[in-house]
């Protein structure tokens, strides 16, 4: 698969196919997090941290791709482990982002604190009923009709399953508030 | 909708632009001017964030799952590439009117019975609309991989099925889900480690099917690392919800085959002996044709039984219960030999026959169990049992699980017995080899090894022949150069006296006798009391000393004397030759005179009435050195320096020095000399072979080894 096949792929949300390809690349990125003091569990949630980083910027409208998409997604990869060990307060050299320009950096670190909140939003998620979850990823991720979740799930009708998204909704951001509390204290 | 989510629903609509641009600009201005607003918006927009972060992750966390998988057939070769060639059908969720809707359990469990486990309501099931008649292979979400065969069910009554039927699986293969489902790993009392729990059901039209007893289901558990002793054990539902698992069956897990040539089939310490002993242990074709030589062929050698067996010997009463394999064993010849035993020489060699392992460490055996790390760990104890028994019983079962014959080796070797039995544990699978293959590859075995054994015994006769033929013409050439040197000495000694007694009789004034060559034997005999005789015998015994001769003639008064005075010739170098010849060519001699010396000292008397020409000849290797002088007068020569020619030029030069007898006889002297060198070295060189072929027999031979007694010469 191309790198322009792996983008069209996870543009039309059809990105099982592309990670599956990209995953190739997990042992080149697992040697440099383990190179640079990480353990084999960190060289994993790093990696797959860029993989949804580069998913959320290849979707964004203005994504252009300079490099090869492998290129680009170590320099993900690198500048998430060097992120993760500021955040550890761990001695980092800036060597790991040596050859990232300081606007990619920028950008990287905006990307890196958007997702913060959204880790802080899906743990509110996941704290939620399992159906409540389910409905909501089905409805705003799998793009499906209400009419096909109210049958899926068991709604006696649209209608209800609509109402039913809204209140999960809402349980989620009431979640999510509790949780950005404890955060700030 | 009460308000709240009326609101909700109003800032989803202004998140994703559905709000008509009026109201749009309304309410952004709102929620400038109202903070409460702005954060009830960025709390959704963040959820917003995290329903697609929690989406992304999830098909990140299937493509990492898939990714490890693949690589875990790769590594640890599940059987993965065998699978994947049978897939025919296509498999896919089905949502509607499947037995397990919804999280509902059927009426009947898959036995018929109504007694459900909480694990069964608690494991959410994965149903797969798979065709009765195809082989299919499905992949359930765990990662736990099934391969179905073509009609692999029957409904109730037996008779076959047809059309779309139900497959579910009901998986916790982690401890956590484990846990979850409210499993426990529990046989009876005992505890057990596991290593996934599954429900299988087929269900058509909502009946339960069975498994069809002629085929069975092949499945595959992902595992990080693969433990000994796992085993499948059938769940039965106890009455309190729980599940009791009973009936362990062993697991296989299969064999991956490797490239033979990267395998090491040698005895154990062949090559790194060989290392020690200084020779080129990387140098494969070197270490297979030495280790190969020593093949040797059974049916010509007596063979003798040993006394002592380290290893055990074969119980004469094999345990197993498998029939197919012990038919296999029963091939070997029922002798009395309690293991393989061979006289060869003067040696009992208990070891493994190269010739075997010359016939399977080769292309024709790749891709069977013999390739594999497995096989190699088990030749190691082959080799050091000795017993070509055991070796041949993977050979004759080549299409056979590992463990199989692990186990038959295991209980027919009492020495090998507890290794084996761990083998066995390790219920090490196969490789497909279909049986025709299998049976082709076990005659193509039994014939080469056999055809090796001949070929390595008929060339170990020809180099013994070609050995023996070349100690004749050897001891021939010694013979006759011996028989030359002792001519020459006596005709040597007979010109000396002739010339020696003719000039005594010039002196004493007598005319000599007509002189008759004799010989150093016959001449004592003939010695008589006249006084010719007494010169005779004067002049024999100086010329025998080579001592100077005063003799006074009792009638005439008349004095003889022959003098002989010593020259001595030193050559300092004498170090730097392997050998060291140094001749006198008297002018009255036919022949020449070697001289004795030692540590460059060479010594002689000369006789007065002879002028000698000095040869010195010296050879390093094939190099030849040369000194010539004429002349030589009784003194000291106190530092001759050879000069290196060419083996032609040496002979050029020997040929116009000294008389034409002489010269011949000089190089028929170098001629065998020459030939003496290279015999030593032919010699030196079997005698090198012999000595490590020697060793090497002690060191993969394990029986009583009281006949070798082996005293180990420094390497040379």
């Amino acid at each position: 698969m191309n790198d322009q096949q792996i983008i069209e792929f996870i543009r039309s949300d059809k990105s099982a196919n592309a990670l599956n390809s990209l995953y190739k690349h997990f042992p080149l990125m697992r040697k440099m997090v383990v190179a640079n003091g990480g353990s084999k569990v960190d060289a994993e949630d790093v990696f797959q941290e860029a993989l949804i980083i580069l998913v959320r910027k290849v979707k964004s409208p203005d994504f252009n791709l300079t490099a090869q998409l492998s290129t680009y997604l170590f320099s993900v990869c690198r500048f998430v482990w060097m992120d993760e060990l500021k955040k550890r307060g761990r001695f980092v050299t800036e060597e790991l982002a040596v050859d990232i320009s300081a606007i990619e950096q920028h950008d990287l670190a905006d990307a890196i604190a958007e997702e913060d909140r959204a880790k802080l939003a899906e743990r509110a998620l996941n704290e939620l009923k399992d159906r409540c979850r389910e409905l909501l990823l089905l409805f705003y991720h799998g793009r499906m009709k209400l009419q096909d979740i109210a049958a899926k799930m068991g709604y006696s009708s649209e209608n209800t399953a609509k109402n039913q998204k809204y209140k999960c909704l809402e349980a989620a951001k009431l979640r999510l508030k509790e949780l950005q509390l404890t955060q700030t204290f | 909708m009460r308000n709240e989510l009326e609101l909700i629903k109003k800032i989803e609509d202004f998140l994703t632009g559905q709000l008509p641009s009026a109201e749009r600009a309304v309410f952004e201005k709102e929620i400038a001017n109202n903070s409460q607003l702005q954060q009830e918006v960025q709390l959704q927009q963040q959820i917003m964030l995290g329903i697609e972060r929690a989406a992304i992750k999830q098909k990140v966390q299937h493509a990492s799952t898939r990714f490890k998988r693949i690589r875990r057939f790769y590594k640890g070769g599940l059987g993965g590439l065998i699978l994947v060639t049978i897939i025919s059908a296509v498999f896919y969720f089905n949502h509607h009117r499947n037995a397990y809707r919804d999280g509902k359990l059927p009426a009947y469990n898959e036995q018929g019975g109504t007694n459900w486990a909480s694990a069964d309501s608690n494991l959410v099931a994965q149903t797969f609309m798979i065709k009765a008649g195809k082989d299919t292979v499905i992949e359930t979400q765990g990662g736990m991989v099934l391969s179905i065969p073509a009609n692999g069910f029957l409904s109730n009554d037996g008779s076959a099925v047809n059309g779309e039927i139900e497959f579910i699986v009901k998986e916790a293969l982690d401890a956590a889900s484990v846990i979850k489902s409210g499993l426990s790993s529990k046989a009876g009392d005992k505890l057990l480690e596991t290593g996934g729990m599954f429900f299988i059901d087929a269900r058509k039209d909502g009946n339960a099917l069975r498994i069809n007893p002629r085929t069975s289901i092949l499945g595959q558990i992902p595992a990080d690392s693969l433990k000994a002793g796992m085993q499948l054990f059938r769940g039965e539902r106890l009455a309190n919800g729980g599940i009791d698992w009973v009936k362990p069956k062993a697991l296989n897990h299969d064999l991956v085959p490797v490239d033979i040539k990267s395998l090491d089939f040698y005895p154990p310490h062949y090559l790194d002996s060989l290392a020690r002993w200084g020779y080129d242990s990387h140098n494969k074709k070197f270490t297979d044709n030495l280790y190969y030589s020593l093949a040797w062929d059974t049916v010509n050698r007596a063979a003798k039984p040993a006394n002592a067996a380290p290893f055990g010997g074969l119980k004469s009463q094999p345990e197993s219960s498998d029939s197919s394999l012990l038919n296999n064993v029963a091939q070997k010849p029922s002798s009395p030999m309690p293991r393989d035993t061979i006289l060869s020489g003067d040696y009992h060699i208990c070891a493994i026959n190269p010739a075997k392992i010359k016939a399977i460490w080769n292309d024709k055996f790749q891709n069977t169990i013999v390739s594999t790390r497995e096989f190699e760990q088990r030749l190691y104890w082959i080799h050091k049992s000795g017993s070509d028994e055991v070796l041949d019983m993977y050979l004759n079962n080549l299409d056979k699980p590992m463990y199989k014959i692990d186990s038959m080796v295991a209980s027919l070797h009492t020495g090998l017995s507890a290794r084996f039995k761990k083998f066995a544990a390790l219920h090490t699978g196969g490789i497909n080899t279909d049986s025709r293959q299998a049976k082709k590859l076990q005659q193509y075995y039994q014939l080469k090894s056999k055809l090796f054994a001949k070929a390595a015994e008929k060339t170990r006769d020809e180099i013994l022949k070609k050995r023996q033929a070349f100690d004749r013409e050897a001891d021939k050439k010694q013979n006759e150069y011996n028989d030359e040197n002792a001519k020459r000495e006596v005709q040597n000694f007979n010109e000396e006296f002739e010339v020696n007694l003719k000039d005594a009789y010039r002196q004493l004034g007598y005319v000599a006798p007509n002189f008759k060559p004799i010989s150093k034997a016959t001449y004592n005999m003939q010695i008589t009391n006249t006084g010719w005789n007494n010169v005779d015998r004067y002049v024999y015994e100086s010329v025998a000393n080579r001592s100077t001769m005063n003799f006074t003639d009792k009638v005439t008064g008349k004095t003889a004397t022959i003098k002989y005075l010593s020259a001595i010739f030193k050559i300092p170098k004498y170090k730097a030759y392997d050998r060291l010849y140094v001749y006198l060519l008297p002018d009255k001699l036919s022949s020449f005179m070697r001289i004795s010396g030692s540590n460059g000292n060479f010594s002689e008397k000369l006789d007065e009435l002879m002028r000698y020409r000095l040869v010195c000849i010296a050879y390093t290797g094939d190099q030849a050195f040369l000194y010539i002088q004429n002349d030589i007068l009784p003194k000291e020569y106190g530092s001759i320096g050879l000069i290196p020619v060419e083996e032609k030029e040496l002979k050029r030069q020997l040929n116009e020095t000294g008389g034409k007898t002489q010269t011949a006889d000089l190089v028929n002297e170098m001629e065998y000399f020459r030939f003496d060198v290279e015999d030593q070295k032919r010699r030196q060189r079997d005698m090198a072979a012999d000595e490590l072929s020697t060793r090497i027999i002690a060191l993969i031979s394990h029986c009583a080894t009281d006949a070798i007694k082996i005293v180990y010469p420094k390497r040379m």
